[in-house]
């Protein structure tokens, strides 16, 4: 049985609907990101679950207790779900300590005082602040915040936890070292995780699931790898990863095979588009990591002679940027090339044509 | 953006009784405006005589008249002059700004009514400095009686209120917008007519209206400056008025109340709209630094002498005048101050009971009382607190509603509730009733106070609360309201400094158990006790001093 279940969620905020009917489930030990772009409403699915956001239809269902019943017309208050909700802004409250913020919930549960200092106090060693109880939370670091933040989630044990982008406070380095951290974590509690991001790499790095929603529907769902390497929509190729974007014609499909005109060059890749698009103007989308420079080449299927018009030196690698006629194109090499024109090699199973 | 579950029937609770409470007073004053004779007369009936006798009255419309000249005379005056002080303090190199800072807000903090006394003992007829001026000069070319002065001072007294808007507006305005001007090529002068004048228009424009307004209430003022020559405003009419048939004419006043109100509450609605857009205008949050002031060079000194005269003017002249005037027994022409001087006027001011319960009954309203109201208003503030709902857009134009009615008129309403319900009737000669007219008077402005102290607080921090687990009264008690402590305290500081300085409002309660000082004075003016209402008035600017000096210490900013 899942641990979270929403089904069919519809929300409007002042005349505009936010959430057009977005549905998932999460179980123990999963983490699923909402990943999208700012508007898609990952923001308000996330609030609309913890009862903070006012849902007009739909079911929400936490641990088996349907929390949220738009027909039934079933409400439960945010308190009363029972959920772990870390906030972008940690949220913490400035006028209590570390160990007050974390002790709340247990005090408001009735927890005796001297259990709730024990239990705070080993939520606070597990994650790594245990001398850090007396502090006020603006005298912590912002990965130390971070870390109260969930502490204070999760210390009254629930079961699934929400986090509205978790990481984003967080400067660069220290974001990597909180994201595996982070992972860790939700295995070892055995949590069920529901996160908001709009950072496809934090989503495919922590995630069992992504959600990628755009204008209020789930535009595609599945695991990480699904969602990186095979794309079932334009805006879902697009928003994962790096990408060169060519406009064509799109000249025949077949086997699922499908070929897109651009100028003279003839590009062949992986059908994404309905038979009806022969003949009309279409795209293709392949990786800048699909693209290879192909040196010593003569040509060939997909292979394309390009103009190099400049590089860039990233540190683990290079990007190179190349134009020609209808095209650009970015791919990453791992050395620097010559000035001028390289064959450049578009391998048919890496390209999607929509 | 917010919980919108639990909780709602308290908040609905508080929202009722606050228009109870709003709307109470002013139905009675509807309802007794119809009747024939007062509404405990068995024989009043229902009828428009009450209107057609005022309509017919010229005093009425000589009234009416004099207040529309008088407030749009002291707006023209405080306008220009505010947004001067403004510019000056702001934006200008005029030497003892930081100085002149806190001064400029005191005429703010003044009661209106001591500052007339003030004038009145210094440039009135036998006024320090009429009698000094007739010694050296002959007769002096002012009239402190005449409409004429009546504007002038209004207006001076009135300007902080534009200064405050003004400057405001200026300090908010990012100085890019200026240098971008500067590096196009304007000049300053011109850059202050082309950029900065426009951008705080909203500002000028809003306090304008304000001012219009303040103009319409007026009490104090014209009492004092009016009366000697039978110059009536409304306020001063309606006061007039409580015994004109020989017997108490409640219809008459509920209907000179009618036309105050209905005056007031479209500029009360026009400040709601205009104040938006001038924050609209202010919402470009400056970002501080800001180093090229304009440099006057030759203004300089005048400058200074223009805000400095205005100061000695407004402030210094009446209250040194008022100062001295409770330090001799008695002053007339040819009278030398020092064989006159005695602290005789404090000692008996002793001696008179009802004195003493006023000064008491000040301290505890200003202390107690205001601490009570900040507590209502946080109460009614917290019950609007992030709720979408009608019920908070019914509540919003519900407490603008007292800003129609000025102190005197809710003094006036307050009393006839108290009169009008039998249960309350006991306690109408409490202090109480004081306290009840005073709150209703501030709603607007305390709720103000309280609700941007509450804006401070960020929504998660109340929803993390509520997601670990705490009701929506919980999370109030345990999150919002210790987060709010000192925008409160702030507000209770404000607050006090406000209910020590009112005196219209208990006006019409003024009674055995219900003197407060500002009441007192005006009732001992009327019978010529000159000495206990200059000392009154000193130990009312003490008190008020005191509390400004508090204020300012412990860092609250003056303006909500």
């Amino acid at each position: 049985m899942a641990d979270l279940a929403v089904d069919n969620l519809r929300i409007r905020l002042g005349g505009n609907e936010i959430l057009k009917g977005v549905s998932l489930t999460l179980r123990r030990g999963e983490v699923a990101a909402l990943l999208g772009p700012s508007g898609s409403g990952k923001t308000t699915l996330l609030r609309a679950v913890a009862g903070l956001e006012q849902p007009y239809t739909g079911t929400i269902t936490v641990g088996g207790t349907t929390v949220f019943d738009g027909a039934a017309g079933i409400n439960q208050p945010t308190e009363a779900r029972g959920l772990g909700f870390v906030f972008q802004s940690y949220a913490l409250w400035p006028h209590r300590t570390v160990a007050e913020n974390v002790a709340y919930s247990l005090k408001i549960r009735g927890v005796a005082a001297d259990v709730q200092r024990d239990t705070v106090q080993k939520s606070l060693d597990s994650l790594g602040l245990g001398k850090l109880g007396h502090r006020f939370p603006h005298e912590l670091s912002g990965g130390q915040q971070q870390r109260v933040a969930i502490a204070r989630a999760l210390v009254y044990g629930p079961t699934v936890v929400l986090l509205d982008e978790p990481l984003s406070n967080l400067d660069a380095k220290l974001r990597e070292e909180a994201r595996a951290f982070l992972k860790e974590l939700i295995e070892r509690e055995n949590l069920a995780a529901l996160m908001v991001t709009h950072d496809q790499s934090e989503a495919l790095a922590i995630a069992n699931r992504i959600l990628l929603l755009n204008g209020g529907v789930v535009e595609q769902a599945g695991t990480p790898q699904d969602m990186y390497n095979a794309p079932e929509t334009l805006f879902v190729a697009e928003f994962m990863g790096s990408n060169n974007h060519i406009e064509g014609k799109i000249m025949g499909m077949s086997d699922g095979r499908a070929s897109i005109r651009i100028g003279d060059f003839l590009l062949d890749g992986q059908a994404r588009c309905a038979p009806e698009k022969v003949g009309q103007a279409g795209s293709a989308v392949i990786r800048l990591e699909g693209v290879h420079v192909a040196e010593g080449s003569n040509g060939g299927q997909n292979h394309v002679k390009l103009d190099l018009v400049t590089s860039m030196f990233l540190g683990h690698t290079w990007e190179h940027l190349f134009r020609g006629p209808g095209m650009t194109i970015r791919t990453h090499h791992d050395g620097p090339l010559s000035s001028g024109a390289h064959w450049l090699h578009l391998p048919a199973d890496r390209v999607w044509i929509f | 953006m917010s919980s919108a579950v639990a909780g709602t029937s308290a908040r609905r609770v508080v929202i009722s009784i606050t228009a109870l409470f709003v709307l109470a007073p002013i139905l009675l004053i509807t309802y007794q405006s119809f009747l024939t004779a007062p509404f405990f007369d068995p024989k009043a009936q229902l009828s428009l005589w009450a209107y057609e006798f005022v309509f017919n009255e010229p005093d009425f419309w000589r009234a009416l008249g004099t207040t529309a000249m008088l407030a749009v005379g002291m707006t023209a005056i405080s306008v220009p002059l505010g947004a001067l002080l403004a510019f000056l303090m702001t934006r200008t190199d005029m030497p003892g700004r930081g100085g002149f800072e806190p001064l400029l807000l005191v005429p703010i903090f003044l009661s209106p009514i001591v500052l007339a006394f003030g004038y009145v003992v210094t440039i009135g007829p036998v006024g320090f400095i009429t009698v000094w001026w007739k010694q050296y000069f002959g007769n002096p070319f002012w009239d402190i009686y005449s409409f004429t002065s009546l504007v002038v001072i209004a207006g001076l007294t009135h300007a902080p209120h534009v200064y405050l808007y003004a400057s405001a507006a200026l300090r908010s305005l990012p100085g890019d917008l200026e240098e971008a001007a500067r590096v196009t090529g304007a000049k300053p002068g011109r850059v202050a007519m082309d950029v900065s004048l426009p951008m705080i228009t909203p500002a000028l424009l809003f306090s304008g209206v304000l001012i219009l307004f303040l103009g319409f209430e007026v009490f104090g003022l014209p009492l004092i400056l009016g009366d000697p020559q039978g110059l009536l405003v409304l306020s001063t009419y309606l006061y007039k008025l409580t015994n004109k048939l020989g017997v108490p004419s409640y219809q008459l006043m509920a209907v000179v109340v009618m036309v105050i109100i209905a005056v007031a509450l479209p500029l009360v609605f026009v400040q709601r709209l205009l104040l938006r857009t001038a924050q609209r205008f202010i919402a470009v949050r400056g970002k501080g630094s800001r180093t090229n002031l304009v440099a006057l060079r030759a203004w300089r000194w005048p400058a200074f002498l223009l805000i400095a005269g205005w100061f000695a003017g407004t402030v210094m002249l009446p209250m040194t005048g008022l100062v001295l005037r409770s330090f001799v027994s008695s002053w007339g022409l040819g009278i030398n101050v020092l064989d006159v001087l005695t602290l005789d006027n404090y000692i008996e001011l002793f001696d008179d009971s009802e004195v003493v319960s006023a000064i008491v009954n000040s301290v505890g309203i200003a202390t107690i009382g205001g601490a009570l109201s900040i507590g209502c208003y946080t109460m009614i503030a917290l019950a609007q607190h992030r709720w979408p709902s009608a019920w908070v857009r019914f509540a919003d134009y519900i407490v603008m509603l007292p800003r129609a009615m000025p102190g005197i008129v809710a003094g006036l309403a307050i009393f006839w509730v108290f009169l009008f319900t039998k249960p309350l009737a006991p306690l109408r000669t409490t202090l109480l009733a004081v306290w009840v007219a005073y709150t209703l008077v501030w709603l607007a402005y305390g709720l103000r106070l309280v609700q941007s102290a509450l804006l401070q607080v960020a929504p998660e921090l109340e929803e993390a609360a509520r997601v670990t687990g705490a009701g929506l009264g919980r999370a109030m008690r345990d999150v919002t309201i210790p987060l709010i402590k000192h925008g409160m305290l702030a507000a209770w500081l404000l607050i006090m400094l406000i209910f020590v300085r009112e005196y219209s409002t208990a006006v019409y309660l003024l009674g055995p158990g219900t003197e407060v000082i500002g009441s007192l004075v005006v009732s001992r003016w009327g019978s010529g006790a000159v000495d206990i209402v200059t000392c009154l008035s000193c130990i009312n600017v003490a008190l008020i001093s005191l509390g400004l000096m508090v204020t300012l210490r412990l860092g609250v900013k003056l303006h909500g």
